[in-house]
């Protein structure tokens, strides 16, 4: 925040009223004394549209000495307080503070430089229609003043050119660097577009559909990837559901039980819900709707599908978690 | 004292007609307003700084319904006194 200082503000108050510096620095340096003194004497003074300089009295109050716990009384004091007028303080609290260059935000700089082109060239053309009228109206005069005359006018041509020209610069570049702006904007957004547009007709594409668009990605993908094929193709499998022939327990859902405590009974793991729901999705749409009193089936699980610190497993179930909570 | 008496009293101290020391109270109160209005601080020899703060919104709770409301940002003037002059007037005891 800028500061206006004492001398400026002499200044400032002389340049206003066209007074001198000398009578405005008595006043002013008077006007202090007097402040100070009515504040010693009266413990108010009150300036009409500014504000009143008091002396408020702060009361002796109890406290506690800090380093010895024992009970003191702090002694009272005075203290200068400055209480604007109701008027000034509005006007203040409305006021906007002019902003600095450095809080300008890009596009209006990019205005501002706008606008000190505009001005340039209108400079430009302004002078040129004198310019030229001058150096015509004095061909009639002396022979020096003809040969001293065009040279100049010449070069305020060149001079005018080489403006006009940098100005001229100055606005394409500007326009260019918009419209870079603008397509790169343009594009992305209508990537997102494109991209939300894609999503919403995979989703309506049947799974079948889907699982040979994934597996057509996934060979182009295999030709680089020969060494990790196995995971792969297990990925290749999620869609697939397993087909589960051995159930070790059925289960009649009850209140409060849910797929992951059911998995956890069997199989220690809440995760591996995706297993049981996977078996019994014939009957059931959507993992969040069984009901009490429908019935699941347990299927068996080998240990490999039980064991998730096994990466490959691991996956599996992440990316069947990931399918079934859409 | 009121704005009166001030004149009156520099009026004595500077030898100036009191309608010149008005006009001179007038343009420095205008001058020290409009630099707060830009945003200046404004320095006053020997007596303090003048300036305006920012005040950030805040929630308040009205003491009469103990609703919440905030209370919107305000740019707020504020003065504090120089030290000397803090220190001069502590402990005088004047009062009518």
């Amino acid at each position: 925040m800028t500061k206006l200082n004492w001398i400026e503000l002499r200044k400032a108050v002389a340049a206003h009223l066209g007074t001198s510096e000398r009578e405005t620095a008595a006043f002013m340096n008077a006007l202090i004394t007097q402040i100070q003194l009515g504040l010693k004497n009266e413990r108010q003074v009150r300036i009409t549209g500014l504000g009143t300089f008091r002396l408020q009295e702060v009361s002796p109050r109890k406290s506690v000495d800090v380093t010895t716990g024992q009970a003191i009384v702090l002694p009272g004091y005075n203290k200068v307080v400055f209480v604007p007028e109701i008027g000034i303080k509005e006007l203040i609290q409305t006021s906007t503070p002019t902003t600095n260059e450095e809080e300008d935000t890009p596009l209006q700089r990019l205005g501002k430089q706008a606008d000190e082109i505009v001005a340039i060239i209108q400079r430009d053309i302004n002078t040129a229609v004198p310019a030229e009228a001058d150096s015509q109206s004095s061909t009639g005069e002396s022979s020096e003043a003809d040969s001293a005359e065009p040279v100049q006018a010449e070069e305020k041509k060149t001079e005018k050119a080489y403006h006009f020209v940098r100005d001229l610069l100055i606005t394409i570049s500007v326009i260019i660097v918009l419209l870079v702006g603008c397509y790169f904007g343009l594009r992305t957004g209508i990537r997102h577009w494109i991209d939300d547009k894609l999503h919403q007709v995979e989703q309506v594409i049947t799974p079948t559909e889907r699982q040979e668009t994934r597996n057509e990605k996934q060979e182009t993908r295999t030709e680089e990837q020969d060494t990790i094929a196995l995971e792969v193709n297990q990925v290749e499998d999620i869609l697939t559901p397993r087909v589960y022939t051995e159930f070790i327990a059925t289960e009649t859902v009850g209140k409060g039980s849910r797929l992951a405590y059911l998995a956890r009974k069997y199989y220690g793991q809440t995760d591996l819900w995706v297993f049981i729901y996977e078996a019994n999705r014939d009957q059931f749409p959507n993992p969040n709707d069984i009901k009490t009193g429908d019935k699941l089936r347990i299927p068996k699980l080998s240990t490999e599908q039980q064991d998730l610190s096994n990466p490959a497993n691991r996956q599996l179930v992440d990316q069947l978690l990931e399918e079934y909570t859409k | 004292m009121l704005t009166k008496d001030l004149i009156n009293n520099i009026a004595g101290q500077t030898q100036m007609t009191k309608k010149r020391t008005e006009e001179l109270l007038d343009a420095t109160t205008h001058v020290i307003i409009k630099s707060l209005m830009e945003g200046k601080t404004v320095q006053l020899q020997n007596l303090g700084v003048l300036e305006v703060k920012e005040r950030k919104e805040r929630t308040i709770i009205l003491p009469k319904s103990g609703e919440r409301v905030t209370a919107p940002a305000k740019r707020q003037l504020s003065f504090r006194p120089t030290v000397s002059l803090k220190n001069d007037l502590k402990q005088i005891d004047n009062h009518d």
